[in-house]
């Protein structure tokens, strides 16, 4: 267990986000062949369209997926944390969020400035959710407030990656 | 290396009290002339004010600073906090934060001229990195011991960082572990800094 949160603890995930939670399910997350673990770096580019993501578990069982970033516009004064960038429900188990219910269409990552964490957050849920009002705005978002709102309880599982502003190319 | 060798005052009226380039302190409102201009400062400017900050304080040039936030890019964890215990660790502050040296130029010197010793061994690189568990003492020397007793004098007592100890008698002082934030000799955001680095324009 200790291995899997304390990265999250390092990079101020636990605390800035999430409360401590013990995970219990696996997620792997794929932006085209790139694997993502936690605090690797992936640039904006790569991660235009939504990644791959593969949920373990019983087909039985739901998961909501939600994905966040808690330093917009900038880590020094993150004054719209956190920016929602996707949000999935009713997601079976053993399977993907291509067949799930898109609550907020996902938005890849441009961080203005400054080095952004992008935290994948994946709940269990207690039965299918039916219907749910979209956010309102993809700014001062909260993932504790959201779970808590939703009865999702504490995550099963989380990652979370790095991104910042490329440099433009310029011609010579 | 080149360092900063121009006047010490004018900066710290720019950037606010720097206890690592002088222990000079700025007088509240005294010079006019060097009032910044009012209006509202830009944020590329917040963001270069607080890397000068860094940057005068340890005493590094330009490229040593790119180099340490490379490296901090890198390692696990928050990328600012990463930087800071990197600077930090350095033997020139180490020896300034041990109080055996009253500034860092001053550290500086005192190991380039060889007057200092690791776990032992002569070290005059000024920006070696210490690790913990290191003995930091003077050489077994009249010159070195004299130098070092002066500074120890002088020294404005202030409370030791938690990540040292110092061994008045023996002039030695040990690092016990990397330095925790709130120990961090310099009231700045980090974060700026490694914003200012990643800002492409």
């Amino acid at each position: 267990m200790a291995a899997y949160v304390d990265p999250l603890v390092v990079g101020r995930v636990i605390g800035d986000v999430l409360d401590m939670f013990v995970p219990t399910a696996t997620m792997s997350v794929y932006y085209g062949s790139k694997h993502v673990t936690n605090g690797c770096d992936i640039k904006p580019s790569m991660a235009i369209n939504p990644p791959q993501v593969a949920i373990d578990g019983l087909t039985d069982q739901l998961y909501t997926l939600v994905m966040t970033d808690p330093d917009a516009p900038s880590p020094s004064e993150p004054s719209m944390r956190e920016w929602v960038h996707w949000i999935v429900s009713d997601i079976p188990g053993g399977t993907n969020p291509t067949r799930g219910k898109e609550l907020l269409a996902y938005m890849g990552p441009r961080p203005p400035v400054g080095i952004h964490r992008y935290i994948l957050v994946l709940f269990q849920q207690k039965g299918p959710l039916g219907a749910v009002q979209q956010p309102v705005s993809r700014a001062n978002f909260s993932t504790r407030f959201f779970a808590d709102y939703l009865n999702l309880g504490l995550p099963v599982a989380t990652v979370y990656f790095n991104a910042q502003k490329e440099p433009i190319r310029r011609r010579r | 290396m080149s360092r900063y060798r121009g006047p010490r005052f004018k900066k710290i009226r720019r950037l606010g009290a720097l206890p690592g380039l002088t222990s000079k302190r700025p007088r509240a409102g005294s010079d006019l002339r060097n009032q910044s201009r009012p209006g509202k400062k830009s944020q590329y400017r917040i963001r270069l004010e607080e890397k000068q900050k860094l940057r005068f304080h340890y005493g590094l040039t330009e490229r040593q600073l790119l180099k340490y936030v490379r490296i901090a890019r890198k390692a696990k964890g928050s990328t600012g906090q990463v930087l800071l215990q990197l600077l930090e660790m350095r033997l020139d502050n180490i020896l300034f934060r041990l109080g055996m040296a009253s500034t860092i130029p001053q550290a500086r010197q005192l190991v380039n001229h060889r007057h200092i010793l690791v776990n032992g061994r002569t070290v005059d690189i000024p920006s070696y990195r210490c690790k913990p568990r290191d003995i930091i003492s003077a050489r077994d020397e009249q010159q070195s011991r004299t130098l070092i007793q002066n500074y120890l004098d002088s020294s404005t007592h202030e409370e030791l960082p938690k990540h040292l100890t110092l061994h008045t008698l023996q002039y030695k002082g040990l690092v016990n572990q990397i330095i925790d934030r709130k120990w961090v000799g310099l009231k700045i955001n980090e974060l700026l800094v490694v914003e200012y680095y990643s800002r492409q324009t």
